[in-house]
């Protein structure tokens, strides 16, 4: 990473907050209408987070391995792993691509192996022996009401969210369809909390650009 | 019948709807409203198990963030580094999305050096890497080997003061992951929490991650969960620094309301609209 000056940093700080906040304003301006002004910031954001992922890559993970593991530390033969990833720009010369199988192979087969140890199976498992719950709560205060509740709701929609997955309405027929559809009602209940507190994280973007805006741009508060 | 309010509402321009949201969220980010935050089991479990760690104990700080998570994700970074350096915690920074760690940088520097933390001796930020799950399974043996004895700023990690006592994953006495989603939580309970190496994980998911990563709270993978900027503040409250988590829950809290309003109001606009029109065709 390349370290500016702190005198730099802060001389240049009034200029940092204004194009951050003419970025912001660029990019909240799709809002009203399509514009030169968003298209702008819009590619310059693209472009930049691009630039940095590049950099950063780089000086954080290529470069200190090549400096301390190669050249300082003598392990020459790291050369090998990255001569193995190089082999992956072959994929767009035809007569060649097939080398380009051979890195991805290895990445493959390497998360492959990585995923099926324990690694993955511990907290399914550990999930599952969770799901079994007892109906009554017993604490040393006496009878949990609220525990003994939430632990049959859970386990009830565990059960019966197996059951819509499991059985078809060709299996469940009359007076048993009735589950599938509670297990229905179930499932689109926890989708809706899901979806409600992904609106709650596009409320906070907005809450985090209306606050750099007011606080650092305006420094209203 | 055109000129009905349900039918004004249902062509109604959206960015009317834009402008009134804005104003409204705006006008208690800046005035304040006191909103009554109720403290959570989750969240209260957290703060009780890094309270309840000794001083000495060295936590591992997961930021796996972008810059577009600021308003949830800095608020506990602060609270949460803050808190830790107060207890006499040591914290090790790193991330694999590539803003996380230089984010955190920028976050946790103006915070740690407000409160005479020292870098190197009780902070260090490790920066971004490439490849996760290699990583933190070269860590299990050594951490120093495995981010190439370098840190954020190209510094030498074997000459710094905090890993004279920290060798490998094992020796972190607990983990926080702060992340909007993958990798995230379930990608380190597989590399430390399933090899034995890290038992105690907090959790710190933006609002959107709660559901998914409750599983792993109810299941006991993870030992508490500061989730979204409501979490933050709630931490922010228990250890009794209110910051900026606090003062955007009013916001977060109006802006709500006024979804579920609009939400309301434009049912209703609906049912209303269709029953004009079944009794416009019923009179035709």
């Amino acid at each position: 990473m390349i370290t500016v000056p702190d005198s730099v940093v802060a001389a240049l700080q009034p200029l940092h907050v204004w194009l951050g906040a003419l970025a912001t304003l660029g990019m909240l301006s799709l809002l009203y209408r399509e514009n030169p002004f968003y298209r702008f910031c819009e590619y310059t954001y693209v472009g930049s987070a691009g630039a940095h992922t590049l950099v950063t890559t780089f000086a954080n993970t290529i470069k200190p391995g090549i400096q301390t593991q190669m050249i300082q530390n003598g392990q020459w033969w790291e050369i090998l792993p990255i001569c193995l990833g190089l082999l992956i720009y072959f994929q767009p010369v035809k007569r060649y691509s097939w080398l380009s199988r051979l890195p991805m192979g290895y990445w493959v087969g390497y998360n492959a192996g990585y995923a099926l140890t324990m690694r993955t199976a511990m907290p399914m498992l550990t999930e599952v022996r969770r799901s079994i719950l007892p109906p009554i709560v017993i604490t040393s205060s006496g009878f949990d009401l609220m525990a003994s509740i939430n632990n049959i709701v859970f386990c009830t929609t565990v059960v019966l969210v197996m059951v819509y997955f499991i059985f078809s309405r060709e299996v469940l027929k009359g007076r048993a369809a009735v589950l599938m559809n509670v297990s229905r009602v179930l499932i689109m209940m926890a989708l809706g909390v899901g979806f409600g507190n992904g609106a709650i994280t596009r409320v906070s973007l907005l809450i985090g650009r209306l606050d750099y805006l007011f606080a650092d741009w305006l420094g209203i508060y | 019948m055109e000129n009905t309010i349900w039918h004004r509402l249902s062509k109604l321009d959206h960015r009317i709807i834009y402008l009134v949201y804005t104003i409204v969220v705006a006008f208690p980010l800046i005035f304040g409203l006191g909103l009554p935050l109720p403290i959570t089991d989750d969240v209260r479990a957290a703060y009780e198990v890094i309270k309840g760690l000794p001083p000495g104990s060295i936590m591992y700080l997961g930021c796996d963030l972008g810059a577009t998570n600021l308003a949830e994700c800095k608020p506990p970074i602060v609270a949460i580094c803050k808190f830790a350096y107060e207890l006499g915690h040591k914290i090790v920074v790193s991330g694999f999305w590539v803003d996380g760690p230089s984010l955190a940088y920028i976050w946790m520097e103006p915070a740690m050096n407000e409160i005479g933390a020292v870098y190197g001796e009780d902070y260090v930020n490790l920066g971004y890497r490439a490849s996760m799950s290699s990583i933190l399974d070269q860590s299990r043996y050594s951490i120093i080997e495995a981010f190439s004895d370098r840190d954020i700023n190209g510094n030498r990690l074997s000459e710094m003061p905090i890993f004279q006592n920290l060798a490998k994953a094992s020796e972190f006495t607990y983990l926080v992951t702060i992340n909007p989603g993958y990798p995230g939580t379930a990608d380190y309970i597989r590399a430390w929490r399933s090899t034995g190496d890290v038992s105690l994980i907090i959790d710190v998911p933006t609002a959107g991650m709660i559901t998914t990563n409750g599983t792993h709270l109810q299941a006991g993978l993870t030992q508490g969960m500061i989730g979204g900027l409501n979490g933050a503040a709630q931490f922010e409250a228990l250890i009794g620094y209110p910051a900026k988590a606090t003062a955007s829950m009013d916001a977060q809290g109006v802006g709500i309301f006024i979804i579920i309003a609009f939400l309301v109001l434009g049912n209703i606009s609906f049912i209303q609209l269709r029953k004009q029109n079944e009794l416009t065709k019923g009179g035709s």
